[in-house]
């Protein structure tokens, strides 16, 4: 009955990460006491995680594993039930589902998560987090920590004072940490893992760069899979070893102007979170020629900043100071969203409007109307990114393939 | 007098203009509970706290998407429709993904100058108060450059003061509600107001309201109400609810409690007390944890002999969604019923919210 | 060599036959509950009339929210394609076409040869449909033929505040109870509905000549309303339910001509 929604795979290399994601939920959840576990969102730096071996699980992906395999539905009315109300975030409502739903909720994916010992969240990405993560603490009865950081709208600077407030809440977290394990940060170690995490990060920039060209050698089909394991697997030599494998294989398709359909007839970019239920949707356009070509949720386009101090911790909130991981404002979205298009070679864009996700939803409408002013064909469609239930088939179909009338009868 | 406060906020843009022109002075928008206005008043100018209309928000819905909170997207129409031309800046507090979003939805929309972001830790700590500290001095900074005048520490301790001296007269007008002497209308309209007008004229309004409501006998037989509240910008809710036989005698929202329950310490350095005060202070869910959240609750509830709870919370609003189911069970486990309303901001839903807030008092009466 | 066009919508299925430059005949039916099944009536009884066999037909494209159940139908092309190519063959000026049908409205923006450039819909709510225009009459107690006649004779328009049809309804329920006037109530109705797709049309932005098409172009107030918050006079297809198989029709031409059978 539930037909396979997931997208079509271009590349060898991206097959390889459901296996590794299997092995990280299942190693995860035996090794039950012998690590303390931390339930985290993403953002939390998963370096100083691996540093201190601790088992870490990100809930946000357990969610999207959660819509993927379809079972979102199930979750969400659990969590509902529970008393969350339909405006938060899909990911909550599936966890909270998950969480509390017992006989009502779905079976769990791998056979369920790793109980935590403590969880930890950061402030600096959307609110709903630190509510999510409020009320799981309540819940659970668990010590919740905030890791906090400076806003920063405009993007990166150098700000002393903003430096020496990132400094704080990492070492704090740190101290944090310390006291939930009873064992100290071994600095040289993070400064191991540190090295490594970023030498995988810039072989993604890499990767992301290569993408330019034409015809596409990988499209956000791949593109959302392949990101995995550089946010759930950082600092590990398997990570280390898998984006070099990409970077090979995204090099020799180049090489042999090997791209994802036969003829690219039209180049999109994906704006905004994919619908994780069903990104098969990320294919529609192959069968007309069209290629999503790039996506902007998780753009790499950065790569490290030099080592800034011998010192991890110091290093850490010196480029994190210097480099923001999200663009949140709308004029720095607004910017980037432009120089993708011009440099990524785009036709048109698909804003992606996930009512649930307020960080991105509220932005969206912005960046269309900057889109407009700049001439660029976009199509906004709306659906939560978690929750099926919200999905209509129909309404969906129709304007993509307006959409895609409109790519194609330029090129008659 | 107390009729008189309502004007003030109905004709804000008029009284607005009219003290521009009168003193050659600014006038400084502000969003938020967070932004320490004691500053922009040292500096000369005048804090305006910005309030959204009941009213479509026709250019507003063409920057926001629709399902979301409402106040954010009503600020900006009304700034659209040219009803905030007189502003010479706006502060912009790190609180919520809305409020965020205003920095770049004023600065690429609107003509109204310095759009100034202010961050705020989302975090209470020792390092935070800091963080927040040096921010403060950075905002006075630029408060400087758009005033033309400097601020020392002196007119600082001055204004804290003043602002002070305020929240005293709201704290007691705050008892005095409770011993029914105050309408919840006409407390939510002081405090209105108070975000609107130089803050010493408000302090002679507030003596003078004060003496005409302790000439007053206690009101009889209302329910007595427990009110919180995401963000109710005018008084038509609390209106509503006492049109329906409801007496309002203590609340937890921002335009009443949350913004002067607490002081400022003016024993210590200024910009460190404003910094304390603002960053732990300021009782909204978005930063505050639920523990002391409800802590918060138990104070602003505290003596007064309620019977029952109403919570707004305009859509869409994760900081108070989140906190709601372990809110409503907390008060229910102190035997208070509970009424929740998902708020849009319109005033068509004012018809279908009274017909529930009937149905509420009447059980809660017998 | 006839071209076909099939336009099945929610609440009616049409079909229009198209020989060269001439319209030999159109249907228009209640798509009812298996779009399937009326989109075959449909087209049956366009021949019917056009006194003409299935085999004459040269290719057949199908348009709609049922367009791709269509069992017969060699193509599916968007309405929002069809309604642009439709418009655009009536009136060549048009840039801009709002198209208010049974289940959903559409603001479209085209170019000089009808190519499809924007467009916006609104497939969540009543607003701006016939589906939200039949409630009110049920509640009104008139046929919808009368809507637009008894509006046209208000003299004053009372505002309706609800933005949604469901509030809109208890609404107009009570201001009728009241004593208000029927048609004064009609007149902010139109006017809300006038609101409402505006919103919609400003969301693409609207160019002269504006065209307005589907089921709701038949009542005058309405357009009046809608012509009045836009600012410029619209231009009425004398059979506005059969824009999109129209253009479904000439996308079926442009096919034969090309050669495709």
């Amino acid at each position: 009955m539930v037909t396979s929604t997931s997208a079509k795979k271009h590349l060898q290399t991206t097959l390889e990460v459901p296996a590794l994601r299997k092995k990280y939920y299942a190693e995860s959840l035996q090794q039950g006491t012998n690590r303390k576990v931390a339930w985290c969102s993403n953002g939390i730096p998963s370096e100083i995680l691996e540093a201190m071996d601790i088992n870490a699980v990100y809930l946000e992906n357990y969610a999207t594993v959660c819509a993927a395999k379809r079972l979102s539905s199930g979750f969400c009315r659990a969590g509902e039930r529970a008393g969350f109300s339909q405006d938060v975030c899909g990911y909550a409502r599936i966890l909270m589902g998950y969480l509390l739903g017992g006989e009502e909720a779905p079976e769990a994916p791998y056979g369920g998560v790793a109980k935590p010992d403590f969880l930890v969240v950061n402030s600096y990405s959307c609110d709903s987090r630190m509510g999510w993560f409020a009320t799981m603490g309540r819940t659970l009865n668990l010590p919740v920590y905030v890791l906090d950081a400076p806003y920063q709208p405009q993007g990166g600077c150098t700000e002393d004072v903003n430096v020496i407030y990132s400094e704080s809440q990492l070492e704090d977290f740190v101290a944090f940490i310390e006291e939930q394990t009873g064992t100290k940060l071994d600095r040289d170690k993070l400064r191991e893992k540190l090295d490594l995490a970023r030498r995988s990060h810039d072989i993604q920039v890499d990767i992301f760069e290569m993408r330019k060209a034409i015809p596409s050698p990988m499209g956000a089909g791949d593109a959302y899979t392949i990101v995995w394991p550089g946010m759930y697997l950082t600092g590990t030599k398997e990570c280390d070893e898998f984006y070099q494998r990409l970077h090979s294989e995204v090099s020799e398709r180049i090489e042999k102007k090997i791209g994802i359909v036969p003829e690219e007839k039209f180049r999109l970019l994906w704006s905004g979170l994919p619908f994780w239920y069903n990104m098969a949707l990320l294919n529609y356009f192959e069968e007309f020629g069209g290629v999503v070509a790039i996506e902007n949720a998780y753009f790499r386009y950065q790569k490290s900043l030099p080592s800034q101090h011998k010192d991890p911790i110091k290093d850490m909130a010196i480029s994190s100071t210097m480099r923001r991981p999200y663009a949140d404002d709308i004029e720095q979205r607004a910017e980037i969203t432009l120089d993708i298009v011009r440099d990524y070679h785009v036709d048109g864009v698909i804003l992606a409007f996930n009512p649930s996700c307020r960080l991105m939803y509220v932005l969206q409408p912005e960046l269309k109307n900057v889109l407009d002013r700049h001439e660029i064909p976009n199509l906004s469609i709306e659906c939560d990114m978690a929750d099926e239930r919200t999905y209509s088939e129909g309404q969906i179909k129709t304007r993509l393939d307006a959409f895609i009338e409109r790519m194609l009868s330029g090129r008659k | 007098m107390i009729e008189s406060l309502g004007r003030l906020r109905k004709d804000r843009h008029d009284e607005a203009r009219a003290w521009k022109e009168r003193m050659g002075k600014k006038v400084i928008g502000v969003f938020c509970c967070d932004v320490p206005e004691e500053l922009i008043y040292a500096a000369g100018m005048l804090p305006v706290r910005i309030l959204g209309e009941h009213e479509e928000a026709s250019e507003g819905n063409l920057h926001f998407p629709t399902n979301v909170c409402p106040y954010p997207t009503s600020c900006l129409d009304q700034a659209l429709k040219g009803r905030y031309d007189y502003l010479d800046g706006v502060i912009v507090p790190n609180v919520c993904d809305m409020i965020r979003a205003m920095h770049g939805a004023w600065k690429l929309n609107t003509a109204i100058p310095n759009v100034y972001f202010l961050e705020v830790p989302q975090r209470i700590s020792n390092h935070g108060v800091e963080f927040f500290r040096e921010n403060l001095a950075r905002f006075q900074r630029s408060l400087e450059e758009i005033s033309g005048n400097s601020i020392s520490s002196e007119s600082l301790k001055q204004a804290i003061d003043v602002y002070n001296r305020n929240r005293d007269l709201l704290h007691r007008a705050y008892e005095m509600r409770r011993k029914g002497l105050v309408s919840g209308v006409e407390l939510q309209e002081m405090v209105l107001s108070s975000m609107l007008i130089p803050k010493e004229e408000h302090n002679r309004l507030m003596d003078q309201c004060l003496e005409e409501a302790g000439q007053r006998h206690p009101a009889g037989d209302g329910v007595r109400l427990f009110i919180s509240a995401s963000m109710l910008d005018d008084t038509d809710f609390l209106q509503l609810i006492e049109d329906c036989g409801g007496w309002v005698i203590a609340d937890d929202m921002p335009m009443g409690s949350r913004y002067f329950f607490y002081s400022v310490d003016n024993e210590a350095e200024p910009l460190e007390a404003l910094a304390k005060r603002y960053l732990a202070r300021i009782p909204c869910p978005r930063k505050m944890l639920p523990q002391a959240r409800f802590e918060y609750v138990e104070e602003t509830l505290a003596g007064a002999e309620v019977q029952g709870v109403i919570i707004h919370n305009l859509k869409a609003c994760d900081c108070h969604l989140y906190e709601y189911p372990y809110l409503k069970e907390m008060f229910e486990a102190r035997g208070l019923p509970v009424l929740f309303f998902r708020g849009e901001e319109t005033e068509a839903e004012l018809e279908t919210q009274r017909d529930d807030i009937e149905a509420f008092i009447e059980v809660l009466r017998g | 060599m006839i071209a076909a066009g099939v336009d099945i919508g929610s609440s009616t299925s049409k079909a229009v036959l198209l020989n060269g430059d001439d319209i030999l005949c159109h249907s228009l039916i209640n798509t009812g509950a298996e779009s399937a099944n009326s989109a075959c009536r449909t087209l049956d009884e366009a021949l019917e009339r056009a006194k003409l066999s299935a085999s004459e037909i040269g290719y057949i494209v199908a348009t709609g929210y049922g367009r791709v159940i269509v069992p017969f139908a060699q193509e599916t092309v968007t309405e929002l394609s069809c309604h642009a190519r439709g418009a655009n063959w009536l009136f060549p000026s048009v840039r801009t076409i709002l198209d208010m049908g049974g289940q959903d409205c559409k603001a479209i923006r085209c170019d000089a040869a009808g190519h499809l450039e924007n467009f916006t819909m609104n497939d969540k709510c009543a607003a701006g449909t016939g589906r939200f225009l039949e409630l009110m009459a049920r509640v009104m107690g008139i046929s919808l033929d009368e809507m637009s006649e008894l509006s046209l004779e208000a003299k004053a328009e009372l505002r309706i505040n609800s933005t949604c049809a469901v509030f809109a309804k208890s609404e107009v329920t009570s201001l009728i109870r009241e004593g208000k006037d029927r048609r004064d109530v009609l007149a902010g109705l139109h006017s809300a509905i006038a609101a409402r797709v505006y919103n919609l049309l400003r969301g693409i932005g609207v160019e002269p000549d504006l065209v307005i098409s589907g089921g709701i172009g038949k009542n005058i107030a309405v357009v009046r309303k809608i012509e009045e918050r836009v600012g410029l006079s619209a231009l009425l297809p004398e059979e506005p339910q059969i824009v999109g198989a129209l253009g479904a029709a000439l996308f079926a031409r442009e096919r034969i001509m090309l050669g495709k059978e």
